[in-house]
């Protein structure tokens, strides 16, 4: 991965987006900060001049020039250290007390009828004792007493300083700031660029042909780990999809090819001699027939697949299975006792789901199909539908054969025909399609012994709501919930 | 009678215009939409045959066009995308029937000619009747030859049907879709048996049978066979 690339990513770029957004208003913040606690800081300073000054006055007005002197020797005892400077002096000017060697000419100014704060100039070298001031202007009053003598208090500005260096160390410190919030960003898009590379490459393999291919799943469980599952579940269905396009396509060729090769065969043998109509006509009517059965092939594997691929889903209606099952009963009933069957349909009650009517209807004339293919003379063949806590099931049972337990998988499964050896064996399509219909209402098809025969069951899912308005039924155990009384 | 087809496979149309015309009907062909919406409006049709998929205007539009227009002569829409859905799209559009290729030609000139006949007046009639065999619908009575006969509401709605299409041929797949509703195809032969019991109460002691099986298409309730 190159750095220009991570500079085109959208989170290094709001990184920088919002770095620069940060550092501004951080920027502004420490302004105005630094700005009103500078102006806090004087404010509160020239308060406590204005007091110390006039309250050193009224020690003056009271006790006279000597407490005066005594009072500011007290407090300059400890006021060095803290930058307060005082000065008593003589109406000339001369200094009689304090920690100033001189009356600052300035101060000169300040000596009106109003006790107002203003910054002066103080050299370091009137200073007495080890206080520097940098000479600086320092905030300072001055007042002249009763008898003529000045007195002056100021303070140094050490808070200021403090303030003052607070502030530039943060501003100092304000471009690390923003070179690690940018490190951050940078990292962050780093990893995320990291694990979109892995979804890119894995893009890439499953287009150059090898569908098996899946996104990986880190341990972190994060959104991006949601992302590569959803991926995943989408890339299997699609490989399901493609898999069952292949195997359709095998499955064409592999049941078309005899009828194809039938066709022709018929038709060269047909030609190789003179023939009176009617033999033509009789092998006119053999092709149209192979190519009907054809077509039928050709159309059940594509139904099977749709309905596979779930593409047949839209339109669900309301499908009354006991109507479906009385109906199909009596379309059936006459074939079943051409056969030597008897046919009884079991379906009471209400037993409505939202689906299919045409696929449903195909699926149990399937079964019923076969049922009647298979069972032999005098046998009994049942349609039910019956509704119970796992389901509602549409039940195809009969007396004939049955399957063999171990084959229940495998009848579902394409141009699989257990009775091979029989002329009327039919596509090989009819259980793949009872099962396509079946997955694709959600159901399924399943198998059980009818001792004798067999019992093909199409359990659809119960609509939901549906258990408040009809009793369930429900079985001791597993084996019956399959059915009802044998046939 | 005279038939539009509008489609724009070459071989297709071919062989569809040779049969029809080999059949004794009259075919214009339009190969794509919107020559066929000109030629269905400019002259008069039987019945049309359209294709779903068309080049300038798909089929499903020219149908609709059409019926706003006022033209309200019967559509056969063909299509090759064999999805249940889209037998119901075909028929909002306005459509009146729907075949899914591939077809049989047979059950392809069955299904014409029932739409071309429903098109015709009368057919509200109330009483049928081939050679001696009567369907009077208002008491439901089937008598042959003056003989009552007893049939089973089925059975009686099957009879219905071939009657309503005398003399044409009906398909297996025709019966199962307008008899019994359904639009689906079983492996057995269900239908024939169903007819071979309609057959054993109409025809049976009978010396001239009335319902015919046409090999390799359907069935015909005619008095000649």
């Amino acid at each position: 991965m190159q750095l220009s690339e991570l500079g085109r990513t959208s989170v290094v770029k709001l990184a920088v987006r919002y770095t620069l957004f940060y550092g501004a208003i951080l920027t502004a913040l420490l302004i105005v900060l630094h700005w009103s606690s500078s102006r806090f800081v004087s404010e509160e300073m020239e308060e406590e001049i204005e007091q110390e000054l006039l309250r050193l006055a009224e020690i003056h007005a009271k006790g006279g020039a000597a407490v005066l002197q005594r009072d500011i020797d007290a407090r300059l005892e400890d006021a060095i250290h803290s930058g307060r400077f005082y000065l008593f002096a003589g109406s000339d000017g001369q200094p009689i007390s304090g920690n100033l060697t001189k009356w600052p000419h300035e101060a000169n100014v300040l000596l009106g009828v109003e006790v107002e704060v203003e910054n002066i100039w103080l050299d370091d070298d009137i200073l007495i004792g080890n206080y520097y001031t940098n000479d600086a202007y320092l905030p300072a009053a001055a007042l002249r007493l009763r008898d003529g003598s000045r007195l002056l208090v100021a303070r140094g500005v050490e808070q200021h300083d403090a303030l003052r260096e607070l502030s530039e160390n943060l501003f100092e410190s304000l471009p690390a700031v923003v070179f690690f919030v940018l490190l951050v960003g940078i990292s962050m898009g780093w990893s995320i660029l990291r694990r979109l590379e892995a979804i890119q490459l894995t893009a890439h393999d499953i287009m150059a042909g090898d569908l098996s291919r899946r996104i990986p799943v880190s341990d972190k469980n994060d959104e991006f780990d949601a992302l590569a599952r959803c991926l995943n579940e989408m890339l299997a269905r699609i490989e399901d999809v493609l898999t069952e396009m292949r195997e359709v396509t095998d499955n064409v060729a592999h049941d078309l090819r005899n009828p194809i090769s039938r066709i022709r065969n018929r038709m060269e043998v047909t030609l190789l001699e003179r023939r009176s109509e009617e033999d033509y006509r009789e092998a006119m009517y053999q092709t149209i027939r192979d190519a009907e059965a054809m077509m039928r092939t050709f159309n059940a594997i594509l139904h099977i697949a749709q309905a596979n691929a779930g593409m047949v889903r839209a339109r669900l209606e309301k499908v009354d299975l006991v109507e479906l099952a009385r109906q199909l009963g009596e379309l059936y009933e006459p074939i079943a006792e051409e056969a030597g069957l008897s046919l009884q349909v079991q379906a009471d009650g209400m037993h409505e789901i939202r689906g299919h009517p045409d696929l449903l209807g195909q699926a149990v004339v399937n079964l019923l199909d076969n049922a009647v293919k298979y069972t032999p003379r005098g046998g009994r063949i049942m349609l039910a539908v019956q509704t119970h806590t796992k389901g509602i099931d549409l039940i195809v049972a009969d007396t004939g054969p049955g399957i063999p337990e171990s084959e229940y998988q495998r009848v579902k499964q394409r141009f699989v025909r257990l009775g091979c050896d029989r002329p009327d064996a039919g596509s090989g399509l009819g259980l793949s399609l009872v099962d396509a219909i079946a997955r694709q209402h959600q159901g399924m098809l399943l198998f059980a012994d009818n001792h004798p025969g067999l019992r093909a069951i199409i359990r659809l899912p119960l609509p939901r709501g549906s258990l408040e308005t009809h009793v369930p039924v429900t079985y001791p155990d597993d084996r019956s919930d399959a059915g009802l009384s044998q046939v | 009678m005279n038939i539009l087809l509008i489609e724009d496979d070459q071989g297709a149309a071919d062989y569809l215009c040779k049969g029809l015309t080999e059949s004794g009907h009259n075919v214009d062909h339009a190969s794509d939409g919107h020559d066929g919406l000109h030629l269905a409006l400019s002259a008069t049709y039987d019945v049309l045959i359209i294709d779903r998929v068309l080049p300038g205007r798909d089929g499903l539009s020219v149908v609709s066009m059409l019926r706003a227009g006022g033209v309200s002569t019967p559509v056969l829409v063909l299509s090759a995308l064999g999805e249940v859905d889209d037998r119901v799209a075909g028929l909002r559009a306005g459509g009146d029937d729907y075949m899914v290729k591939p077809f049989a030609f047979s059950e392809l000139l069955a299904r014409l000619e029932a739409l071309a006949r429903r098109a015709q007046p009368g057919t509200g009639h109330k009483r049928f009747q081939v050679a001696d065999l009567v369907l009077d619908l208002t008491s439901y009575q089937v008598t042959r030859g003056g003989q009552k006969i007893h049939l089973q509401p089925r059975e009686l709605r099957l009879l219905e049907f071939l009657m309503r299409h005398q003399g044409q041929v009906v398909t297996r797949t025709m019966l199962l879709e307008k008899v019994w509703g359904y639009n689906f195809d079983p492996q057995t032969n269900v239908i024939d048996v169903h007819i071979s019991r309609l057959r054993n109460k109409i025809d049976k002691g009978f010396s001239r049978s009335l319902l015919h099986t046409v090999r390799g298409v359907g069935y015909k309730l005619d008095e000649m066979p």
